[in-house]
């Protein structure tokens, strides 16, 4: 259970002694007299010590603690999460972590780096990531080194507000120009739709919207669940009515969404299950959430409906330098390796089914996404701010 | 030895304090100072939530008062061995993470088609437990002889409810406030099952606003409403005479015979009674089972248990992280109570100045620490203490996202990157969170051994050591089980460990809530069983004894030989 290095021995006086028998490994030992079992009493104590060091991550001596965690870590077969802080790599991610887990312990397993994440959670989306990310680079304490965020409109609002660095990453040549920062400051591949989803054992195909704009309709909306519109993919879904339908149109949707009685839920995959349970028909979401749900032998089926030029919404995961990264040439080796084609296609390949963006990759798959609506990334970024505020206004008032 | 351990606990324990409440709690307060007018007004939604969240924890606890109703009569008429097997399946019940409830539930077709019903159920179903476990704590004196009393006249049941269950209206109080400031402040269940309350709006706000403190100043109905029901809830401890800060009222009590576990009174008809109300024993022993039904839901959904284990081998480092995190809350959470109990004066033991205790205490002049004893002033109740046990008390009546807010906004200073990155952060947020329960549990076991502390005094012993020698050892088996509850609840707390997360340490509930939206079910039941198992486990080590002896033998607070 104990490090090498640490030995216990049971004496007649009681103390506890700094002594250094090697040259550069000192030895942390204690010596006790105790009537209730001297040996037992200080192997608790050590025990406690130990995980008090683990837990808080504070060290006596950092190199031994370092080697003494290492092996306790290959004992258990985890990691303590401070101790190898100064060679990992701390990744941000809202990309399910079912599937960027495996892929992160690749990246882990062979470059020999060591990788923290933090995943979002179903309460704050990556828009709970990206004010974190926020909150510390004001307090000047950035954490996180990369950014793998599951959409694209934050990330762009995060480059705007000078909270990524730049970098042109090799990995990404072969990506279109469209799913790329002028400025290299992220980049953007393995898309996701957003869908609506249905019961095909209850409605019919031919009854649902064909378009965003004909969801608001109340015949539609009245039932139809929708996320929170201030967190993740719905809020960029949102901004992204405001820039088709302009500003006053994008009000008047929320406004006609709002009076026929919608559901707001808590995230993507609840409005999926409120349709499953029968609590609503129709639920806008993503693509990867009505796949899982299909998994899983349930009734679901989705149709993509169009914004004004005819095009569906898709939205790309992104990858970015976090200005400031602790760790920036680690960070640099993971964002090459996420952006390679080989993780590309395993995300196509997951459960949750991006579609790629290389058209090399497509094509040696055979997955071909529909037709993308011509809506700027930047423009819908750049509404985000206002259509949140109109949520805050009419949908959540 | 021990005096290096006793020093190390005390300044633990102080470490702790500050770094859970005090520091936290200052921090919140400087930065609501500067929170304009504007910030802390609710939108109409938020009321109605607000609203919503009150009426369905009201709607919650009355409920789970009638789940429970029946079982007082077999607290009353069973025997004080059945009695434990019943305080048993009460704590499993109550222990366990509610959202497991709510993932069993939610396997019940008609409960998802109703989710705040659904809620208020499943709430029901877990805080049922509080009020079976408050009246057998508080089975004892009074009501005991009211009771016996009462049947040499009436009827049981007559009896119970005419004669013993005026006596008992103090715990049932405690037991109301405790389970609607437990439901009022959930986040789990209602996430679970699609309801939007106060607690889901808090967290999301918290989690989606650049500003933290904007979140916490706008919980301040559901922080005002939490400490009234907290404040009601010390009022009848009060009342039932189990506050400790409070002076002791009952003669009775002041003689100090009331034994806190005594309740083993015998009635001749007590084995009649089960034949003669076969209903009502059904109806006790109901609730017992209501825990079981959603994990036999929960293992029903299990297509491969082959997935179950290699969810378990996946997550098997967080979840050992987990259960030491949840351990080290529970152990936290019982040293800084005994910092802050140690400052406690005795009303009416040893610093009375017209208590015999004074004459006594002089005449010790020649004891190792006399001349220090006499120096300590009579006073009833130190303003450190009283102000510690306020910050720890009113962390208990604030949501979870109100927590998890405040120690974004203590620590975010770059001097704090180490706690940060470690999963020390979630420690603290999880002390701050349910420290509270600790500080009342230890604070119970210190009244019950007023005359061991009034001993110690008079013996010269410094405020700790009293604490240590008179209270610890002497309430071993109940400051480990306070400590264990505080680790079991701990381990199912979600909203404040959801801001506070460090990188490479995700918290138990936080991955079963990413398993239950990715709709993985086989990983879901593996680690939502692995969080009820471990509260059950804690349940039967605490009933059989095991963990306080474990402890004993592991550790140096083997009592020591009396001469």
């Amino acid at each position: 259970m104990f490090p090498p290095g640490f030995n216990l021995r049971s004496n007649r006086r009681s103390r506890i002694t700094w002594v250094s028998r090697q040259r550069s490994v000192p030895r942390f030992e204690v010596a006790s007299q105790n009537r209730y079992g001297g040996r037992r009493c200080i192997s608790c104590l050590e025990l406690a010590v130990w995980l008090f060091l683990g837990i808080f991550g504070a060290s006596p001596n950092a190199t031994n603690a370092q080697s003494a965690f290492a092996n306790l870590q290959d004992r258990i077969g985890g990691e303590f999460p401070l101790v190898m802080r100064a060679a990992s790599v701390v990744v941000y991610s809202s990309v399910d972590e079912t599937i960027a887990r495996p892929i992160l312990d690749r990246f882990q397993k062979d470059s020999g780096i060591q990788i923290q994440s933090v995943f979002d959670s179903e309460a704050g989306k990556t828009t709970g990531l990206l004010q974190r990310i926020m909150i510390e680079a004001r307090a000047g304490r950035t954490r996180a080194d990369v950014l793998w965020s599951g959409e694209i409109f934050g990330t762009i609002a995060l480059a705007r507000d000078e909270f990524l660095d730049a970098y042109d990453s090799p990995s990404a040549k072969d990506i279109p120009s469209t799913f790329r920062d002028v400025h290299h400051r992220w980049t953007g591949y393995a898309l996701r739709g957003r869908v609506i989803a249905y019961d095909p054992k209850k409605t019919n195909e031919a009854n649902l919207p064909k378009s965003w704009a004909e969801l608001a309709n109340p015949d539609f909306a009245s039932h139809l669940a929708l996320a929170n519109p201030l967190f993740g993919t719905t809020r960029g879904h949102v901004a992204a009515m405001f820039v088709d339908g302009g500003p006053d149109g994008g009000m008047d949707w929320l406004r006609r969404v709002h009076e026929a009685g919608a559901m707001i839920v808590d995230g993507n995959s609840a409005a999926v299950r409120a349709l499953m349970d029968g609590r609503v028909s129709l639920a806008a979401t993503d693509t990867d959430d009505v796949l899982l749900a299909k998994r899983t032998g349930r009734s679901i089926a989705m149709t993509f409906p169009l914004m004004k030029d005819g095009g569906a919404l898709l939205i790309p995961c992104t990858v970015a330098l976090v200005r400031g990264a602790p760790n920036s040439s680690g960070a640099r080796r993971l964002i090459d390796f996420l952006i390679s084609g080989e993780v590309e296609t395993d995300l196509a390949n997951s459960p949750a089914g991006h579609y790629p963006v290389r058209p090399s990759l497509q094509e040696r798959l055979g997955i071909k996404p529909p037709r993308a609506t011509a809506l700027s990334f930047v423009e819908i970024a750049e509404m985000l701010d206002p259509a949140s505020k109109s949520v805050r206004e009419i949908l959540l008032r | 030895m021990n005096a290096v351990i006793r020093t190390s606990a005390a300044a633990l324990g102080i470490l702790f304090l500050f770094a859970a409440f005090i520091w936290p709690m200052a921090s919140t307060i400087v930065e609501l100072c500067r929170v304009s007018p504007d910030q802390i007004s609710l939108s109409a939604r938020q009321w109605l939530l607000f609203g919503k969240s009150v009426a369905m924890a009201l709607a919650a606890v009355a409920v789970s008062g009638c789940l429970a109703l029946p079982t007082l009569p077999m607290i009353a008429f069973s025997k004080a061995r059945h009695r434990a097997i019943l305080q048993g399946f009460a704590a499993v019940a109550l222990l366990c993470p509610p959202i497991v409830y709510a993932f069993g539930w939610q396997r019940a077709a008609w409960m998802n088609s109703f989710p705040h019903v659904a809620t208020v159920a499943t709430w029901a179903g877990w805080t049922w437990s509080l009020f079976p476990l408050c009246w057998i704590a508080g089975w004892r004196g009074n009501v005991v002889s009211c009771l016996e009393e009462g049947l040499m006249a009436a009827r049981p049941l007559t009896a119970l409810f005419r004669c013993a269950w005026p006596n008992l209206k103090a715990q049932t109080l405690i037991a109301c406030c405790i389970a609607f400031l437990l439901v009022v402040m959930d986040y789990g269940v209602p996430h679970t099952f699609g309801a939007s309350v106060f607690a889901t709006e808090l967290l999301s706000l918290a989690s989606s606003s650049p500003e933290p403190v904007v979140a916490t100043a706008l919980a301040w109905p559901l922080v005002g409403v939490g400490f009234g029901a907290l404040l009601v809830a010390c009022r009848a401890m009060v009342a039932a005479d189990l506050l400790p800060f409070h002076s002791v009222r009952s003669p009775l009590a002041a003689e100090g015979v009331l034994p806190l576990r005594s309740a083993n009174a015998s009635f001749e008809n007590r084995s009649r009674f089960f034949g003669r109300f076969p209903v009502v024993s059904i109806l006790g022993f109901a609730p017992m089972f209501l825990w079981f039904l959603p994990v036999v839901f929960l293992l029903g959904i299990v297509r491969s248990p082959a997935a179950c284990i290699f969810s378990i081998r996946v997550y098997s480092w967080d979840i050992f992280l987990s259960l030491i995190v949840s351990c080290l809350t529970g152990v936290a959470a019982i040293l800084i109570a005994s910092v802050l109990f140690s400052q406690v004066r005795w009303l009416g033991l040893a610093h009375r100045k017209d208590s015999r205790s004074e004459p006594t205490a002089s005449a010790h002049t020649d004891s190792k620490y006399g001349k220090r004893n006499r120096l300590v002033q009579p006073r009833d109740l130190k303003l450190t203490t009283l102000l510690g046990c306020a910050a720890v008390l009113l962390c208990g009546a604030v949501p979870g996202a109100w927590v998890g807010a405040a120690m974004v906004m203590a620590y975010s200073h770059p001097w704090w990157n180490q706690l940060c990155d470690s999963p020390g952060v979630v420690v603290l947020a999880l002390l701050a969170r349910f420290g509270w329960i600790g500080v009342l549990a230890v604070g119970l076991s210190h009244r019950a051994n007023r005359a061991s502390i009034e001993a110690a005094r008079l013996d010269g012993a410094s405020p700790f050591q009293t604490v240590w020698h008179a209270v610890v050892r002497s309430s071993w088996t109940e400051m480990t089980a306070a400590a264990w509850i505080v680790a079991a609840i701990s381990i199912g707390e979600v909203a404040a460990t959801n801001l506070v997360r460090p990188p490479s340490f995700t918290p138990l509930m936080q991955i079963i809530l990413e398993k239950f939206h990715r709709l993985e079910d086989d990983a879901l039941v593996a680690l939502s069983l692995v969080s009820a198992i471990w509260c059950g486990s804690i349940v039967i080590a605490w009933k059989t004894g095991l963990l306080s002896r474990l402890i004993r033998r592991l550790t140096f607070l083997k009592p020591k030989s009396t001469p």
